[in-house]
């Protein structure tokens, strides 16, 4: 579990009635590496994202673990899977690594955001003992602690944020819990809503949530 | 750690890759012992580490280009090589029965249709992301130390292929402990554009100018430290015009 956390990054996902957003940063480990090949979020469906944190190997294995599940699901049984049966799915798998005796646990731990008719946003942590909740809103990483505190006082509000406003109050944890600004290209945050597919917002969309932001706060 | 430092950058018109191998025995024919090998037409690995869990990798790289191209009808995509090879290298990290490949691959490839050379580096771990310039292997701290000194002085311009080959070869000289470690001999391997991109071995001719650039760069440096100044290990090198037009004796490997 710790080697999950371990990397430095805190990651932090929130979810309104229709809309569910994560929000990670973004770090470049060194010059040479080519930075557009670094990124913690994962496009599982149209409708399902994934926030991983923990080793980059092990990320990159969930990862196709979770499209194929989502493949099959919708294949299987002709509709989109919701996130939280993935969720679950994922789960069950971690927990078998955990039983076997010949198999490790897979360090990494998963933020999945996911929108549908039936349930709405939903946001979900899975974590590699196989443990899984639905939230309101979480975080992991190294700032852990200091997001859940600060989302916790919010969480009566976020019912009634609508797209923009989950966005917002995500990259609000963030800068809360790393007591800093920061500029667009240094976080990745990730979309979902019960209208529209799940997508990396770009720079200059996070630009636009980031000014919205300062100018309520100067108002 | 033990075997030879591969390197690998990123140039205005290709990649090159080179891997720097210790002669184990003066009886070994020169160019035995390889290390850089041909995937695709435009994709080439160069490996380090245990030697034949490397070779097992490039074989696994082979098959998943060849069963790209019968079912897709297209030659494979780099970052789609990067990821197959890394869930391939990852699955050998998570069983008790399986122990992981004890090599790197550093993977030189073309995509065709963004048009850019790629070049992507794959640990035992099985974690792989996209370089600009890399290292693997022995000396590949001191490695990425020179390679992001080169980088930082080509800055926005890059540096084309003909000279990555002479830097890659001053780098694998000047890292080395020559008075603890037997000879060097160079392997290179480059995608370039005047060839189309294609994976081949770097001509011998050049190659041997690498060697005489990188052995140069060693005695400057040598000398330099001993005198205490100087000129920091640069050296001169005869241009290459001649040898560059001998495109036709570039080996291709199938």
């Amino acid at each position: 579990m710790k080697a999950a956390t371990s990397g430095g990054n805190t990651a932090i996902a929130v979810r309104g009635a229709k809309s569910a957003a994560f929000i990670v940063q973004k770090k470049i480990p060194d010059r040479l590496v080519d930075p557009t090949s670094i990124t913690s979020i994962y496009r599982i469906t149209d409708s399902v994202g994934c926030l991983m944190l923990g080793l980059p190997a092990d990320v990159r294995s969930q990862v196709e673990r979770l499209r194929y599940e989502a493949n099959e699901f919708a294949f299987t049984n002709g509709y989109p899977q919701p996130a939280h049966v993935l969720a679950k799915r994922m789960a069950d798998l971690c927990q078998v690594h955990t039983q076997e005796a010949s198999s490790r646990a897979m360090a990494c731990v998963m933020l999945i955001i996911g929108a549908d008719d039936e349930k709405g946003a939903q946001c979900l942590k899975v974590d590699p003992a196989g443990h899984f909740l639905p939230y309101k809103a979480v975080s992991t990483g190294k700032y852990e602690p200091e997001a859940m505190n600060f989302l916790e006082k919010k969480v009566t509000e976020l019912e009634a944020l609508d797209a923009d406003g989950t966005v917002e109050m995500a990259i609000q944890a963030m800068q809360h819990v790393l007591s800093s600004d920061f500029k667009a290209n240094e976080i990745e945050v990730g979309v979902v809503t019960t209208d529209s597919k799940f997508k990396l917002l770009t720079a200059a969309q996070v630009d636009q949530r980031l000014n919205a932001i300062s100018d309520r706060s100067d108002n | 750690e033990n075997s030879g430092t591969a390197v690998g950058i990123k140039c205005t018109d290709g990649i090159v890759v080179a891997v720097g191998k210790s002669q184990a025995s003066k009886m070994l024919v020169a160019g035995s012992n390889r290390r850089v090998f041909g995937v695709d037409a435009h994709t080439g690995i160069a490996v380090t580490g245990y030697a034949a869990d490397g070779r097992q990798v490039v074989n696994r790289a082979r098959e998943e280009a060849q069963s790209y191209k019968d079912t897709y009808g297209h030659e494979i995509v780099p970052s789609v090589l990067n990821n197959r090879l890394s869930l391939f290298m990852h699955y050998f990290t998570m069983y008790g029965s399986l122990r992981p490949f004890g090599a790197s691959a550093i993977i030189a490839s073309y995509d065709q249709d963004l048009k850019m050379p790629e070049l992507y580096m794959i640990d035992p771990s099985g974690s792989g992301y996209r370089f600009h310039a890399c290292a693997a292997g022995k000396g590949s701290n001191a490695a990425n130390t020179e390679l992001e000194k080169l980088l930082n002085r080509c800055g926005d311009e890059g540096i084309t292929t003909k000279d990555a080959v002479k830097e890659l070869g001053r780098i694998l000289h000047i890292i080395r402990d020559t008075s603890k470690e037997k000879p060097l001999e160079l392997e290179m391997g480059w995608l370039c554009a005047e060839s189309g991109f294609k994976h081949a071995l770097v001509p011998k001719a050049l190659v041997a100018e690498a060697d005489e650039a990188g052995k140069a760069a060693l005695a400057g440096a040598t000398i330099a430290a001993a005198g205490g100044g100087g000129n920091g290990g640069g050296a001169t090198t005869t241009t290459s015009t001649a040898a560059a037009e001998e495109k036709s004796a570039m080996e291709v490997e199938e």
